[in-house]
Formats: structure tokens, sequence, C-alpha cells
């Protein structure tokens, strides 16, 4: 296992040392530090393929923190053209912080000219430039945690934002699963179109895939194909582009600074304003609420 | 910018990152282009079969599987809102109190889109009603992480008389009896409301299942289930106007019909009358 520290690129404050290793499979996910606020990095993967948070910076004491790397083709060899990107910068300061990764292209599944992913007062949201998946064009300003999920195969998530205890928030760009939780899905058969698909596409493997008739199957055959056992409980690979944390903003969603004044209010208001109509008028309503959509799903429930 | 020394170096590994590209190329294909068109038709939905144990340090989820605890309870059950709904547009802590302790995760997508009541307002925060248990728990979301809408619906269900009403902008636009839970396994009153609907192949007593933010007082699991009770029709006509379920609201076809149409977070108000 080979590890080097990037040297800092430009701020003094660039603190966090960024290592890329390929790992056998297995080990465990090399993305595991904690979300610090008011923090970035442009590109990690795990699974068959470990890289550690590239370009990562944090500003711990809000002073502004910014990285800048061209490219990292020199890891991937022969398969630059398979995951490349071109110009990685992450930077982050008080409240805020952002990512960009340039010429994206995943796996020859999803490629896009511009990822920037960007938190600023504890809200965020991503941009995707000429970005498409499978040839299909991806949605320039997705909606946070919009997911294109053909599981147990493939998932792709796109500015996926979780909001921590704290309030500080952060925001995903791009994750691309692949075999995403299989293991709950092994006996799914495979449609038809799935079936006809597998015959050309084993050669990509060097190998055959006998017998595929489920998911299980895909499972067992790129286990053997690849020679090393898959977890079928765990994604087989997982890439993640753009991440950016920030603290909270004020609050009150408008971004003014001018607070609320509640930070006194633990549980002095638990249920106060129960029932309060006028209350909840307070609430400016945009439009109507959609109907339903009926889903599938098992929820055994009272009968 | 970093010198080519500086930059990271992996141990080669042709045959595994050759795999993993064969590995999504493979799929890639397998899958074509249905990634853009959501789910394959008649594939399982996200919702999830159950809830596993959080991690240890790890706010619970809250959701219909789940039981939140330090959450403030409903203190007003009787009380209509003005119709405002909101969804989570993220991930987000539920407060149990405007700034107070977080004690629970909110997810987007439950059954479907979450759409939750809005029974209270602060600057900058939202109460709503929470679909797990206890009954009548209640929590606060910040208002940046949640999109706002307004239902002009409301369901009054009777227990006492057996009635459930449809409303609309304050106007009765169906009204059926309909069969409730039976003594040792009451409907419980309270103030709840639309949480999803589903269709379950598993089962075929109802075409679509309308479960609702509230579970059975007695049925801590039912079916393999965590005892939610739900709105839904029923193969026989003779359990309308009866007291012979295990907690659910018995409906004809033909009010399951409009109320699939209701917009999720529809304010769902069971009194004992």
């Amino acid at each position: 296992m080979n590890t080097k520290k990037l040297a800092g690129v430009g701020a003094a404050a660039f603190t966090a040392a960024t290592a890329v290793t390929a790992l056998l499979l297995g080990s465990t996910a090399a993305v595991a530090q904690e979300a610090a606020s008011d923090s970035a990095f442009a590109l990690s993967a795990s699974g068959l393929l470990n890289i550690d948070p590239i370009s990562y910076v944090e500003s711990p004491d809000g002073n502004a923190a910014e990285n800048q790397l061209a490219g990292i083709g020199d890891v991937l060899g022969e398969h630059q053209s398979a995951i490349g990107v071109g110009v990685l910068t992450a930077e982050a300061r008080g409240g805020a912080s952002e990512t960009s990764v340039t010429k994206v292209n995943l796996l020859q599944l999803l490629r896009a000219d511009l990822v920037r992913t960007y938190c600023e007062d504890g809200d965020g949201g991503m941009e995707i430039v000429r970005g498409t998946l499978l040839g299909r064009d991806l949605p320039e300003t997705p909606v946070p945690s919009q997911v294109l999920d053909v599981s147990p195969l493939v998932k792709l998530t796109l500015n996926d934002q979780v909001r921590h205890e704290d309030g500080s928030l952060t925001v995903t760009g791009i994750e691309l699963t692949v075999l995403p939780g299989a293991g709950e899905n092994l006996d799914r058969v495979l449609t038809s179109d799935e079936r006809a698909a597998l015959p050309e596409l084993t050669g990509l493997l060097g190998t055959e895939l006998p017998a595929v008739n489920t998911v299980g199957d895909v499972v067992n055959g790129v286990t053997e194909g690849l020679g090393v056992q898959v977890d079928p409980s765990r994604p087989v690979q997982t890439i993640t582009v753009g991440s950016a944390t920030c603290s909270a903003g004020d609050g009150d969603g408008n971004g003014d600074g001018n607070g609320d004044g509640n930070d006194d209010g633990n549980g002095d208001d638990n249920g106060d304003d129960n029932g309060d109509a006028d209350e909840a008028a307070e609430v400016v309503a945009v439009g109507t609420a959609p109907a339903p959509q009926v889903m599938d799903a098992s929820l055994p429930v009272t009968g | 910018m970093a010198s080519p020394e500086d930059r990271p170096r992996t141990s080669r590994k042709p045959l595994l990152i050759g795999a993993v590209v064969g590995v999504v190329v493979i799929l890639a294909a397998v899958i074509g282009f249905a990634a853009l068109s959501g789910p394959p038709d008649g594939s399982p939905s996200g919702i999830a079969a159950g809830e596993l144990a959080p991690a240890a340090g790890e706010l619970p989820l809250s959701s219909t599987y789940t039981t939140v605890d330090g959450a403030p309870q409903d203190s007003a059950v009787d009380a209509k809102t003005s119709g405002v709904v909101v969804h989570p547009i993220r991930e987000t802590p539920v407060h149990d109190a405007p700034n107070g302790r977080a004690i629970a995760r909110m997810e987007s997508t439950q059954i479907g889109d979450t759409w939750l009541p809005v029974i209270g307002e602060d600057q900058g925060w939202v109460q709503v009603l929470l679909p797990s248990k206890p009954n009548g728990s209640t929590g606060w979301l910040r208002s940046q992480d949640v999109e706002r809408a307004n239902t002009p619906y409301l369901i009054n269900v009777h227990l006492e008389s057996k009635k459930l009403q449809l409303l609309r902008d304050d106007k009765v636009v169906g009204e059926w009896t309909v069969g409730i839970g039976k003594e040792s396994a009451p409907t419980p009153a309270g103030r709840t409301f639309l949480l999803g609907a589903f269709k379950d192949a598993k089962q075929s007593y109802s075409p679509v299942i309308l479960p609702l933010g509230a579970h059975s007082p007695t049925h801590d699991t039912f079916g393999g289930g965590p005892g939610t009770v739900a709105i839904h029709t029923w193969p026989t006509d003779d359990v309308y106007g009866t007291e012979t379920s295990d907690g659910c609201i018995r409906v004809p076809p033909d009010a399951l019909d409009q109320l699939t149409r209701v917009p999720l977070g529809t304010l769902v108000m069971i009194d004992e009358d």
C-alpha cells in the first residue's frame, strides 16, 4: 500500500493530507473522517478502488483555505480515461465551502464539463454543466437528494444533503454506487432485456457469466470473473464527486444575519404552539400539495 | 499547483481497477437507460422493509417503524390547522423545541415523499406531527429544510358513529360509514395524518393502502409490521359500520378512490364522537 501526502497548495491553512490507496476488496471504506464544519473535498472513492478525499480543505478557525489540483491521471494510469477528472478545487472559510471538478468522466458512465458543489450559511446545492449519464442529460441544478436508482445494480445520487445536529450541512454533489446493497435483492430475476445484454458484455470481463438468471448470479459471476470475493451486502464501488460542509446560518433562512434570539429556548416551547392555527398561518404556503404517488411497497398494517 | 511528485499515488492494481471498470460497464449496459426513468416497472419502491437500529451515537430515524423518545406530545388533538404541510428537502434533525435538543432524523422520503402537517410555528422552525411512535409525537424542523405547500383537505373520523368525512375547503365532499378497530384493538383517537399511499403485492384486500402516522395502542407489531394504522377498503361490505378491524379504518371502494387523491400530510382527526 502506497500513500503519499500532497503538499499544500497556496494557503497555509491547507492541513489535510490526501492519500490515494488501492486496497483489496473488503477493506473498510477510506472515507471515515467526521464532517468538520466549513470543509470540502473534490473526489473520493471506496470499494475496489479506495481514494481518500482529494483536495480536502477545512477552515476550523474561519480563515480561508483553498486547494487546487490539476488531475489525478497518474494515479489511475491506463485507466485514467475511465475515471478522469480535470482540475479539482476546494475552498473553505467561515460559514462557507465550495468545490469544483472539471472534465468529469466516471467509468464512461457519467460525464460532465463541471461539477460544482457548494454550501453557505447552512444552505447549499450543486451545479452540473453539460452533465450526462449514459448519454442522457443530467439536470443542471438537481433538487436536493435526487436519486436515479436502478437498485440493486447501480444508484446515482445528486445533491445529497444532510443536516447535522449542530446545524451544519453537508452537500454531496455526485455519489455513484455500484451494486448498492445487492444483498437485499439477490433473488431478483433479471429482465429479458438485462439478460440479453449480458453475453456481449461478459467479454469486457474476459470471463463468462454462466447460468445468469438473477442478480445473485451476476454477483457470483463478478466474483468469479474478478477472482476476488465480492461482498454482496456492500457496494462494489462508490465514487463521490464534490462534498461541501458548512456551519449553520442564522436559522431564519433569510441569510440576513439577524438571528432569531431563540438560543435560550431549549425545552421551553414544548407544545406551546400546538394547534394554534394562527401560528401555523405564519408559514407562507406556496401552492397546493401534490396528490400522492402510489408506491409499490410492503408494509403490513393493522388490517 | 501540485507537482507530479506531489500527486497522490496508488499501488498499481490494474486487475482490480480494470475489474471495477469492467463491472461498471457491464452493469451500465445491463441497466440500459432505465436510470433516468426511475425504478423499473413493478420494482419495489424505496420503502424500507424495516428499520435498522441506528449506529451508536446516531440519531434514530423518525418513521412508522421507529419509536422516538423525548418527542413533545401533541397537546391540541382536537384543533384544526390551516392546512400547511411540509416536505423535508434534505435529511434533517428533529428537535424537541426550536433550537432545542435533536431527538431524531427525518428523511425526505419514506413511503414516497415525506409530507408532514404543520401544527405550530416559531421563527425559523415548524412543528410537525411525526410518523414514529408513540402516538401524538411531534417535533420541530428547521424551516430552511422544508418545502411548504397547502392542502385544502381534512379527514374526520368519528369512532362512535363510525363515519368518515372528507372535507375540502371546510365543506364536506364525501361521507361514508366505515369499519373501525374492535374493542381489543381500537382505532386510536387523536390527530394524525396521511403518511403514504402504496400497493402491496403481498395482500389482496385493498388495491391501495393509505398508512397514517398513528399506531395501534394494543398491537406493538402486527403481521410483521410495526402496528401502523391505515385507511383501506375491504373485500366484503359487511365490515362497514362495525368494530371488527385490528385498528385500521376500512372504507368503501368509492371512498378509497377519493382519499387516494388527497395530498400526503393531510390532517386526519379521529375522535370518539
